[in-house]
């Protein structure tokens, strides 16, 4: 590519980055505007409840320094 | 035992998170129904560690990490048990079976299958769950080059995609350029 056909293609790239980064958000936005499942309020209100929280199972407890 | 006592904020820090866990999980395994088990996995998995989240450091982060690697160790093993057929679960990217998305949106999530899965989940980080490329970086587990270089090739990848499909809307040319470099035959 020439320096010509690049500067010709720039304003294009910044406009099309420009509408790949607003597209990227509404893609957030649309998983985002949907309704929360109510298994997860309900599954924070057990572990609540459960307070301390409940025993690791028995492979993390073994394994206490691997995160996770 | 004050300090093993959750901390009553931990819960609604956690709520305040869902959709942006829910949207994770999908950058990461592409389905629906899938990523709420995921993010229930990854809940359940912080609440247990809660005790290990520094105060003042990115909540967001920090589940992600937890996020990505629940999914890493157990689903991926899973999906190597009973794989589907080529690129099925990647056409299902995004696409919720109960509600219809944004059809303009559909050429982005088209290209978005096409991409690696260790760029499509970068791009997604930083590009639309907005974290900053350093937490992309500590999320995934990588140097923060190799972030931005995956970010950037599936920045590219994208732009391409889309650049292509504008073009569709104004015209056949272009497309008749671009079936010219496949090899002869290879079309089925």
């Amino acid at each position: 590519m020439t320096e010509d056909e690049r500067n010709a293609k720039a304003p294009f790239d910044r406009e099309l980055q420009a509408h790949l980064g607003q597209q990227l958000r509404r893609l957030f936005n649309e998983t985002a505007a949907q309704p929360i499942p109510d298994r997860f309020a309900a599954l924070l209100e057990r572990l609540d409840r459960a307070a301390p929280a409940p025993p690791l199972p028995a492979e993390s407890l073994t394994r206490p320094q691997e995160a996770f | 035992m004050s300090e093993t006592q959750p901390d009553p904020g931990f819960k609604s820090a956690l709520l305040a998170e869902i959709s942006q866990l829910r949207f994770f999980a999908l950058s990461l395994s592409g389905q629906h129904d899938r990523a709420d088990d995921l993010v229930q996995e990854t809940l359940i998995k912080a609440w247990a560690a809660q005790h290990r989240f520094t105060p003042g450091s990115s909540l967001r982060a920090w589940l992600f990490t937890i996020m990505r690697n629940t999914f890493y160790s157990d689903y991926r093993k899973s999906r190597r048990e009973a794989p589907d057929r080529d690129g099925e679960s990647a056409a299902r990217l995004f696409v919720n079976p109960e509600q219809n998305g944004h059809l303009d949106l559909d050429d982005l999530k088209a290209a978005l299958a096409k991409l690696p899965e260790d760029q499509r989940v970068a791009v997604l980080l930083v590009g639309a769950s907005g974290v900053s490329y350093e937490e992309a970086a500590q999320i995934c587990g990588c140097a923060l080059g190799t972030i931005k270089s995956r970010v950037n090739r599936a920045r590219q990848k994208l732009m391409q995609h889309l650049a292509i499909e504008s073009v569709a809307e104004f015209g056949g040319e272009f497309l008749a350029i671009g079936a010219s470099d496949s090899a002869p035959g290879e079309a089925a």
